[in-house]
């Protein structure tokens, strides 16, 4: 065990404290000393003189500070000790020096707090796990459901999960209440076990469970959260059992609303008074990342917030998220293969007996999938995803850019302080020893930058959420955390040893002689460092420009692409015929009569509406037939559609490439008609015209021929990147789905605000308890659509400048140094007769030399990331030849104005007082 | 000018001095002094140990275990630190002096021609 007892003896070293140091100290000197006068002794008995006899003894036993510092070195603790001195030291010299301190800290502060930033989101975003009880166990189940298959499951589960829940989001709820009136909340329905299956518990009162959702519409109560609790109520634990007023809200997670038929007479609407009875824990948000709901309440009162919508029955509508909590030692494979047997069957309950070979294959193939459930459900983090991690990518090249600057700081700074590292390692002191010493200078300016950075953080992660989540009222909480604390640590580690090693190193390789001698150490080795330094930044910052180039070319092509339509003075106004009561027919009615009033309103050019509207989130697709196409692949005949109003192409602006436009002849005693578009004519009928051929539509049991009347142009109407898919339009009168809604495209001649108002009185005077959604403009919309793109060019173009501007920095220096160093050399050749051309070609030729090196290595650089970001581009490719150039272009143009100041100095040296200098 | 011995860097050097301390303190305590003339002495002035290496090495030494130190008073009454050997610096020597012995043998080796 001799390794055991050697482990114990070091341990007990090691556990000696400071003032035994001290100690420890004093008792090598005082044996030092003893060393010493026996040694005189002995030599003055031998006949020296008292001072010869001391000489010798002293230089007998050697440098008697070494010696010290080697001994006491013998017992360990160097390392903790010394660290704490160098940490003190390095304090003093930084505080002697602020205006290169503050300029390092800041810096520094910048590009670690960006850097923090990122990770502080991509954590929050990506990384986090549920704050429940065994997060790991959680699963997803994909798709939206409707609710009797969410029972059906649930009836079916035996040993696959030990639960399953159901929920939905709602959002835009009305609340009102004692202290607030009017304000409108985000919230959840959920199921009787939601609560109990992700294993959460409220902090005061009782959370919503089984027996809060027996009854459809008997439970009006609901569980609060924490945030909502402390901005509302103060925090008073007397919450319990105050109540609050709630409306019906927006349902936003995955609705398909296929076969919908409102029952006819609709129920009142419920009494909105809702008794909290409980508030959950702070960290608890829900079970979506980026979501904060303030309330939760029983899926039983489904009703009184979908009004109009009795889903909790309805077969067809799907719009339940169906979580799941695995059972410990069931695989996911066997909770899959069990799951779409249930799934199979669900599918048979619903939709009864396939009506073809076609549907009943179909049907076998609709699977579905389950996913991680630890971090819950985020849409976010699939949208953001990307973005972000190229976004993390470019901080930690900027943070490199500014190292690099650092670096030639730090360099220029010790070979100022040559004379006293060469006097220091004179007498004595080892190399490593300074070394540590200046890298603990670095460390300390690197923490200082890392604590001003965790403010930079926290400001920046907020702004940059904000930015990303601007349409929607996403919340996340992004206060500074352990994790955040020690990435920001530990990059600041990182960059003091990027910045500092080699700049140390350098400054403790000195010739003693020439150093001590005219105080300046070997100059040539730090130009040449330097050089390599401003030759990777040039590299770097190449890279970020060609980024910044494609990315904010990439938005450019999308704005730019063609939707088919002019989107200027477009509005879309959103309204909800069903929530204020109207049904079936009804809603046509009204809608006519509403698109009347409007197109009578002075300064609108153009009315018509549409189901789906433009932009507005909402799709609908059908399975269609067409006599004589026959396709293998299922996929070919679905079809997506839009309900339109009268003269649709013609107000919205969609050239009519044949035939007509859907008017007014087209009523629901008339033949059933359609539109279709471009792309669905050439997909089916080839070169031919297909006016006058027919559709087939199955609904239920009947077949409906539906004519093609006309072709339009192919438009954009949901997203600018997707191809344009096979559509078909079809009157809001013939409608071969039920009606939900109806957007108003809007077309006016003057500024929206004052439309918005008119077009609010014109609601008012048709139906005044249909509700309006929504009034915006369709730029507006579409805008909202290109987030994404939108933050990755803005922040793509602020950290490249913010680059750029660094590498100018740099390469300034570096141009100013080499023109110092040169002074002599550059006075000679004036003295001799060259021009100041000439020495202006000096500096360019050493700056274009630095510069091309570094696209030399960029620009191919570049290109190979490229592949990696392709898929965030559009409409240009990696390689894109324009966006290299102008990268390349902008480089040597901000390079040459780099070198500007430099060699206007370097023309106006005064050779003879150059010479006179040597 | 005395040069800072490496620390803990192990060659013949620093084990035959290890070797060399343990075994005069294995003949009772001494200071670092007495140790350094002790071993000048007995080699009849062969050896002069650098003696930049010696007090090093004894540091080295006790911070592994296996010698301890305490205040004393020396020969002309001056107070002076005192080494002396602990039981696992006792059982050392038989492994420092294997360690010796296999180092001859080595050098021998090489030193050596083979046997035709």
């Amino acid at each position: 065990m001799n390794w055991l007892s050697q482990l114990l003896a070091d341990l007990r070293v090691r556990m000696f404290s400071v003032a035994k140091r001290s100690a420890l100290r004093d008792r090598v000197d005082e044996e030092m000393q003893f060393h010493i006068e026996m040694r005189t002794r002995q030599l003055i008995e031998a006949g020296r003189t008292p001072q010869d006899a001391a000489a010798e003894a002293r230089r007998a036993l050697g440098n008697a500070l070494v010696l010290r510092e080697t001994a006491m070195d013998m017992w360990k603790y160097g390392s903790l000790e010394t660290l704490s001195k160098d940490v003190v030291h390095a304090v003093r010299v930084l505080v002697r020096a602020p205006g290169f301190t503050a300029v390092a800290v800041l810096s520094l502060a910048l590009g670690i707090g960006a850097n923090a930033a990122i990770f502080s989101l991509i954590d929050r975003v990506m990384l986090r796990v549920l704050p429940v009880s065994e997060p790991q166990e959680l699963v997803m189940i994909s798709g939206a459901h409707p609710y009797p298959r969410y029972q059906a499951f649930k009836a079916r589960n035996g040993e696959i999960f030990s639960g399953l829940l159901g929920f939905t989001a709602l959002s835009n709820v009305g609340v009102d209440g004692s202290e607030l009136n009017g304000s409108f909340i985000d919230g959840r329905l959920v199921t009787g076990d939601y609560f109990d299956v992700l294993g959460i518990q409220p902090v005061i009162g009782r959370a919503i469970g089984p027996d809060e959702n027996r009854v459809p519409g008997a439970h009006p109560q609901v569980v609060i959260s924490y945030a909502f609790w402390q901005r509302y109520f103060a925090g008073a634990p007397a919450v319990l059992g105050r109540t609050i007023r709630l409306s019906p809200g927006t349902v936003t997670s995955g609705i398909g609303t296929s076969g919908f038929e409102p029952p006819p007479g609709a129920a009142p609407a419920m009494t909105g008074e809702f008794e909290i009875i409980g508030v959950m824990p702070a960290a608890f948000i829900g079970e979506t990342v980026g979501q904060h709901p303030d309330f939760w309440a029983p899926m039983m009162m489904q009703e009184h917030f979908m009004p109009g919508r009795a889903w909790l029955q309805r077969k067809t509508a799907s719009w339940l998220r169906v979580m799941a909590r695995m059972q410990p030692g069931m695989t996911r494979e066997q909770a899959l293969a069990t799951l779409n047997v249930w799934h199979q069957q669900a599918l048979a309950d619903e939709r009864g007996v396939p009506a073809s070979e076609d549907e009943r294959r179909r049907l076998a193939a609709s699977r579905l999938e389950l996913f991680d459930g630890d971090k819950g459900y985020s849409p976010l983090r699939t949208q953001a995803s990307q973005p972000l991690l190229v976004l993390m990518t470019m901080v930690a090249v900027v943070l490199l850019i500014a190292c690099a600057n650092l670096a030639n700081l730090l360099m220029a700074r010790a070979s100022a302080r040559g004379r006293e590292i060469a006097m220091r390692i004179a007498i004595g002191a080892s190399r490593g020893r300074i070394v540590r010493q200046l890298l603990t200078e670095s460390l300390v300016l690197a923490i200082g930058g890392g604590i001003v950075a965790i403010v930079v953080a926290w400001w920046g992660s907020q702004a940059i959420f904000a930015m990303v989540t601007e349409s929607n009222n996403a919340r996340l909480d992004l206060t500074p955390d352990t994790r955040l604390f020690a990435f920001t640590g530990l990059i600041a580690v990182a960059a003091a040893l990027v910045f500092g090693l080699v700049p140390a190193l350098r400054a403790t390789r000195v010739d003693l002689t020439t150093v001590l001698k005219d105080g300046s150490p070997a100059v040539a080795a730090r130009g040449g460092f330097a050089r390599v330094l401003v030759i990777a930044q040039v590299a770097l910052s190449v890279v970020m420009l060609i980024g910044t180039g494609l990315f904010t070319r990439t938005l450019y092509n999308m704005k730019a692409q063609d939707l088919g339509y002019s989107p200027d003075n477009l509005l879309l106004m959103r309204v909800d015929p069903v929530a204020a009561g109207y049904r079936g027919g009804d809603i046509g009615r009204i809608a006519v009569e509403l698109l009347e009033r409007i197109r009578a309103i002075p300064g609108i050019t153009g009315a018509t509406f549409s189901e789906n509207g433009l932009f507005s989130g909402t799709e609908s697709s059908a399975r269609i037939g067409i006599e004589g196409f026959k396709t293998t692949e299922d996929e070919g005949m679905i079809v997506r559609f839009d309900q339109v109003g009268p003269g649709y192409f013609t107000h919205v602006g969609i050239p009519l490439i044949a035939g007509r436009d859907l008017g007014d002849s087209d009523t629901p005693a008339s033949a059933r008609v359609a539109v279709i578009n471009e792309h669905m004519a050439r997909f089916y009928f080839g070169g031919e015209n297909p006016v006058g051929r027919n559709i087939s539509y199955q609904d239920g049991d009947e077949t409906h021929a539906i004519a093609i009347v006309g072709v339009s142009a192919n438009a954009r109407d949901h997203s600018l990147r997707d191809d344009v898919h096979r559509r078909m339009y079809v009157s809001f009168l013939q409608p071969i789905d039920g009606l939900t809604g109806a957007n108003y495209e809007v077309r006016t001649s003057v500024e929206s605000a004052t439309m918005a108002r008119q077009l609010r009185l014109a609601v008012t005077a048709v139906a005044p308890r249909m509700q309006i959604r929504s009034i915006r403009p369709v730029s507006t919309l579409i805008d909202q659509t290109l987030l994404n793109e939108r933050i990755t060019a803005q922040l793509s173009l602020l950290f490249g400048a913010v680059a750029v501007v660094l590498a100018v920095i740099g390469l300034y220096g570096v141009l100013a140094y080499s023109v110092t160093r040169r002074t002599s050399e550059i006075g000679v050749r004036i003295a001799i007769g060259a021009v100041p051309r000439h020495v202006v070609w000096m500096v360019l030729k050493e700056t274009l030399i630095l510069v091309g090196i570094g696209l030399a290595i960029g620009v191919p650089v570049a290109i190979g990331l490229g592949g990696l970001v392709s898929s965030l581009l559009f409409g240009l490719a990696p390689t894109d030849a324009i966006t290299i150039a102008a990268a390349v272009g902008l480089m040597i143009g901000v390079a040459c104005a780099a070198a500007i100041a430099p060699s206007r100095r370097a023309a106006a040296i005064d050779p003879v007082r150059a010479l006179r200098y040597q | 000018m005395g040069r800072p011995q490496k620390p803990g860097a192990p060659d013949a050097g620093v084990a035959t001095l290890d070797l060399l301390i343990l075994s005069r303190l294995a003949r009772g305590p001494m200071h670092g002094f007495g140790i350094a003339e002790y071993l000048h002495d007995v080699s009849e002035e062969a050896l002069r140990i650098e003696e930049g290496s010696l007090y090093p090495a004894l540091h080295r030494l006790e911070s592994s275990g296996l010698i301890t130190s305490e205040w004393g008073v020396s020969e002309n009454n001056r107070r002076a630190r005192f080494y002396q050997l602990t039981p696992r610096g006792r059982k050392q020597i038989a492994v420092e002096i294997n360690n010796w012995k296999r180092l001859v043998a080595i050098v021998n080796r090489v030193i050596e021609p083979e046997p035709s």
